[in-house]
């Protein structure tokens, strides 16, 4: 009865199991602040009208106007370099600190008397109040992330709201005396400090490591300005500081405008219908009623609904609906008199710009970028709402007579921003999740083109001294950085600088120039020639000529007699020139070139040794002709690997190559070969033949593929084309495949043609989401289910299984969704953050299908397992016996599960192991029938 | 203190030996993920037990390795670096790090790391090299039934 009781109290507030003491313990903190600070200000705010009067209220706003910026600047330097939970304690400290002051004035009427006494408790009021709700956010945003935040943070609005209820109670009893009041706030506030205090040593923070709980450090790019370029920076920021700015605006404006008709309405029924007792208290019966309804309304919104809202159509959907509703109230409030569009005005006043526009602020803040996060929380909450209502008090005194108007247009422009800030939502919760990821497929070219103009300089006249230091290393650094710039401009000072570095680092520098994009720069030619001249060194001539020969710019001439030079790169240049001779030489003598240095080609590539070997295949890579790929391929399988690397680029660097006799060589060799370099070499030339039919066999072996592989072979297929699409569509299909290889093609399919992949997509995330329950069942279950027998193993493999499945259906997903960095979703749902996972999660359900979502979200989801385990029983599957498992792991497509299906069966002695063995073995791979004739023979 | 410009980042992460392979296009793009932060003399980069997410390259100054009895374990230098070990151990920091003078540090967050030795094996290679070249011998546990 109890866990019955238990499960409909979580199922009503939306509290997942475990969960409720923590929610209850914020819902708490968020009613004692809330009634102490509302205390503090309702009663100020009334003893200010009686000891002070109504006409020294402009000049307080202008005094809470100028003081609340002070402060904000205060609370904004304070978050830089305290804690939330430092600053809370303070500002509590601080709150009790000033009432106990005021107690004592009160007590021994000290200054009572005076006016700024009561400005001075009204002022501090509201500083209080309105310091404590950016503390309270803050505090409890470090212990939720944004799914907690969707669902729990209405039911902390609520109890906010609870705690202004219970002032306003108090205030209608009207038992207490200033003093007791007082003492009563002190009390209050007192019990929220040791409330905090609990909560900071009871429950864990949820971490993200862009905010560094440690680090008393000051980021260097910390400044204002930063601050003020990284808001500019972030159009999300921008919108959402412009919608709430709009709002409070709005706010004033709204209800001025129902206030002025109220109170015409109330003058005018008076007037016609004679009806006894003064306006004002019919007035204020009126509004104490609609008070009443809607913040009961309000409660309930706040407890049971918003929370549900949010979670069926998104936070995306709910932002429209104050504009919406101000559009409404200010267009047929021109055209009807009734009280039926001033009571809508009123609505969103008192209603929905708490229980629903707060709630989204709190969410949508998740997307503003992490570092800005608080500061912006503070912008909004401390200076937008002075601000806010000296714009609009100064806007109504100038259209006081057009105010609907001013009113309509307003809430039009705020719906547009809503609109705006809904476009921008996902690109923000992708942009902060992608502040996790380093771009390693970035080129060196690219991070310095991006460059401002003022820091290129910089970043140039910088590496120019670091190519004046003594290092080496430093030297080369400088050199490969000034040439990644392009920059014309510096390649004069880059090269006179180079001249002046010692030979080594010449000498490597000169490797660096042949890569860059000057390689054939005459100002590069004539400084290799002048350095040359001055220096007479072997190794630099060796050097130059090497580098001349590969462009073909080294006469033949002055190559012919390093034919028989020791020095094997000088021997190479030679052989290089003369095979290009007929460029400078009459055909016949290049024909005796050619065959000479044919000859002496031959020798090196028929050479023992290695570095002569290696030479040879280079000059055949240089040369390029589709001919020699046939001479360079069975060097791929050669011991020395780096004679089968040379062989692999010179492969690469020849554009023709047959793809019916050559490429499945190449296919093969990528099977084979465990080294990096060769792989991506292979496959570059593979992408050279532009060939579809080689499609599958690429994909196929990109199972054990490194990331730099996997994106060189999706670049090439994709480079094939919408020929490719076919084959790529049912290879995404094909459950026979690893998830890896799937995946491959579904990435390649999303890029080639996103339409075909979302026609088909329901229908392959829908049998992997299966799949990924399956495992994940099973992994937390089995053990359980044989608990004599250890499983730990065959537990480790079905977790991989379920992360590996996931992954596919994360990316996939992403792909469909045109997420660019598809990776960045799965890597984010992995991530240890839970707030990196909760945006990982938001970023999913923005782009898939709210069916899709549905499904997978149980899984996806920081709840309990059990509740995961209970989803994959409820959606009608049934938990498979040991040898149910292992049979189906047996025919799974992945190998670690065959292998463990076949250890399994062997390790328990399950009956007819060696048969299902023997089964298996018949369409297994050379690995697992070495694996298998292990367990055979033992 | 002046802001490291990416290029700055990218000639210090060179400097240090964990990434000296790496080629200007890696260490640019790790750069790019690496933070600046400046410690004033007498600041704690971190206490002993705190929890960890991020370790830590000395561009200048200096930084004090101090155990959680508070005595002096060792001094580090620019180009040296610290705070990786709970990140692999996943355990609370085991010693505090103190800046005696004004100090600039690069630091790298967990997640950043990784990716990084994912993406290059080498940097994984230069830690173990840098650990064993540390440790005389690896401390292996005794056997707890040795006759």
């Amino acid at each position: 009865m109890a866990v019955e009781k238990q499960g409909f109290l979580q199922r009503i507030f939306n509290i997942y199991p475990g969960e409720e003491r923590n929610a209850l313990l914020f819902a708490c903190l968020g009613f004692l602040w809330a009634f102490g600070a509302t205390c503090g200000l309702k009663f100020a705010d009334a003893l200010f009208l009686i000891h002070v009067g109504a006409e020294s209220l402009p000049q307080l706003y202008i005094i809470v106007s100028c003081g609340m910026i002070i402060v904000a600047s205060l609370l904004l330097y304070a978050f830089d370099k305290l804690s939330s939970y430092s600053i809370f304690l303070t500002v509590l400290s601080l709150g009790i600190g000033f009432y106990f002051f005021a107690l004592f004035c009160v007590y021994f009427e000290l200054g009572t008397h005076s006016a700024w006494f009561w400005y001075t408790l009204r002022t501090a009021g509201y500083f209080l109040f309105a310091i404590l709700m950016t503390c309270y956010w803050t505090f409890i945003d470090q212990y939720h992330h944004l799914q907690d935040a969707k669902r729990l943070y209405s039911l902390f609005t609520s109890s906010i709201f609870l705690g202004g209820a219970s002032t306003g109670g108090i205030m209608h009893l009207g038992v207490l005396n200033l003093s007791h009041l007082i003492i009563l706030i002190i009390g209050l506030l007192s019990f929220t400090y040791c409330w905090v205090k609990k909560i900071a040593r009871d429950v864990p923070l949820v971490s993200h490591e862009d905010v560094e709980p440690e680090s008393s450090g000051i980021e260097v790019s910390r400044s204002f300005r930063f601050l003020i370029q990284s808001i500019l920076r972030s159009r999300f920021t921008l919108l959402l500081m412009a919608s709430n700015f709009l709002i409070q605006l709005l706010l004033v404006i709204t209800e001025y405008n129902y206030m002025s008709t109220f109170d015409e309405h109330f003058v005018t029924v008076q007037d016609v219908q004679q009806i006894e007792g003064s306006t004002e208290s019919r007035l204020t019966l009126f509004l104490g009623q609609w008070i009443a309804i809607v913040s009961v309304c309000n409660l309930l919104f706040g407890l049971f609904v918003y929370s549900r809202l949010i979670r069926r159509f998104g936070i995306s959907s709910l932002l429209m609906i104050t504009p919406t509703l101000l559009i409404i109230a200010f267009t047929g409030w021109s055209f009807n008199q009734t009280l039926f569009f001033p009571l809508i005005g009123f609505f969103v006043v008192e209603g929905t710009l708490y229980v629903i526009d707060d709630n989204n602020f709190n969410l949508l803040l998740n997307a503003v970028p992490t570092k800005l996060k608080y500061k912006i929380r503070v912008l909004i909450e401390s200076f937008f709402e002075p601000v806010g209502m000296l714009i609009s008090a100064i806007l109504l005194n100038l259209f006081q007579a057009q105010s609907r108007l001013l009113g309509l247009i307003l809430a039009i422009c705020a719906l547009a921003i809503a609109l705006a800030l809904r476009s921008q939502y996902l690109r923000a919760i992708l942009i902060n999740l992608s502040d996790n990821a380093i771009r390693f497929q970035r080129k060196a070219e690219e991070w310095l083109s991006q460059m401002p103009f003022k820091q290129r300089k910089a970043s140039e006249k910088r590496l120019l001294s670091i190519l004046r230091l003594k290092d080496h290393q430093a030297q080369l650094f400088g050199c490969e950085g000034l040439l990644a710039f392009e920059d014309a401009a510096t390649l004069k000072e880059l090269l006179a600088s180079l001249s002046r570095l010692p030979l080594a680092t010449k000498i490597q520098a000169i490797d660096l120039l042949e890569q860059s994009a000057f390689a054939k720069d005459s100002l590069v030619l004539d400084t290799l020639q002048l350095w040359m001249q001055n220096d007479p060194s072997p190794e630099l001539r060796s050097a130059v000529h090497f580098y001349l020969a590969k462009q073909g710019l080294l006469h033949p001439d002055k190559a012919l007699v390093d034919l028989k030079s020791p020095d094997l790169q000088l021997r190479g240049a030679a052989i290089m020139a003369l095979r290009k001779s007929l460029a400078y030489v009459p055909p016949t003598i290049a024909a005796y070139q050619q065959n000479l240095s044919t000859q002496h080609l031959r020798e090196l590539l028929s050479s023992a040794h290695e570095a002569e070997l290696c030479m040879g295949l280079q000059i055949l890579g240089i040369e390029g002709n589709s001919q020699d790929v046939d001479t360079l391929i069975p060097y791929l399988r050669h011991p020395s690997l780096s004679i089968a690397r040379t062989a692999a680029w010179s492969i690469a660097k020849i554009d023709h190559l047959d793809s019916a006799r050559q490429a499945p060589l190449l296919l093969d060799q990528l099977e084979l070969t465990n080294d990096s370099d060769i792989r991506v070499a292979c496959l570059k030339a593979l992408g050279s033949t532009q060939d579809s039919s080689l499609v599958p066999a690429i994909i196929q072996a990109s199972s054990h593929f490194k990331p730099i592989e996997r994106r060189v072979a999706e670049d090439l297929v994709y480079r094939i084309g919408l020929r490719t699409v076919p084959t790529l569509l049912t290879m995404t299909k094909d459950v026979t495949l690893t998830d890896r290889q799937r995946l491959l093609a579904g990435r390649i399919l999303g890029r080639l043609s996103l339409p075909q992949l979302r026609a088909n997509l329901f229908d392959i995330i829908r049998q992997e989401i299966d799949r990924a329950y399956f495992y994940f069942y099973h992994a937390h279950t089995i053990q359980q289910a044989y608990p004599n027998d250890d499983l730990s193993l065959l537990k480790d493999v079905l977790i991989t299984d379920y992360y590996s499945v996931l992954d596919f259906i994360i990316q996939l997903l992403g792909v469909s969704g045109e997420v660019e960095d598809e990776e960045l979703l799965a890597r984010s749902l992995r991530s240890g953050s839970p707030k990196v996972r909760s945006q990982g999660i938001e970023a999913l359900e923005k782009t898939c299908e709210t069916v899709i979502f549905r499904l997978l979200q149980p899984l996806i989801d920081d709840i309990p397992t059990r509740e995961k385990l209970s989803a994959y029983v409820k959606s009608g599957h049934k938990a498979l016996s040991l040898t149910e498992l292992l049979d189906r792991l047996a025919t799974s497509p992945a190998q670690i599960d065959q292998i463990m299906a076949a250890t399994l069966r062997y390790n328990l002695d399950l009956p007819g192991w060696r048969e299902a063995l023997r089964q298996q073995m018949l369409q297994q791979d050379e690995i697992f029938h070495h694996f298998a004739y292990e367990l055979l023979e033992s | 203190m002046k802001p490291l410009t990416l290029i700055e980042k990218a000639f210090t992460l060179k400097q240090i030996p964990l990434f000296a392979t790496l080629n200007l296009d890696l260490l640019l793009s790790i750069a790019d993920k690496a933070n600046s932060v400046i410690f004033e003399a007498h600041d704690y980069v971190f206490l002993a037990q705190e929890e960890a997410n991020r370790m830590y390259f000395i561009v200048k100054g200096h930084v004090n390795l101090l155990s959680a009895s508070g005595e002096a374990i060792c001094s580090l230098k620019q180009g040296d670096f610290f705070g990786e070990e709970s990140l692999f151990s996943n355990k609370p920091r085991s010693y505090a790090a103190f800046c005696p003078v004004d100090t600039l540090l690069l630091t790298l967050s967990r997640t950043n790391l990784y990716m990084i030795i994912a993406e290059c094996p080498s940097v994984a290679i230069s830690f173990l090299q840098i650990y064993t070249a540390a440790l005389p011998y690896r401390p292996i546990k005794p056997l707890e039934n040795a006759s």
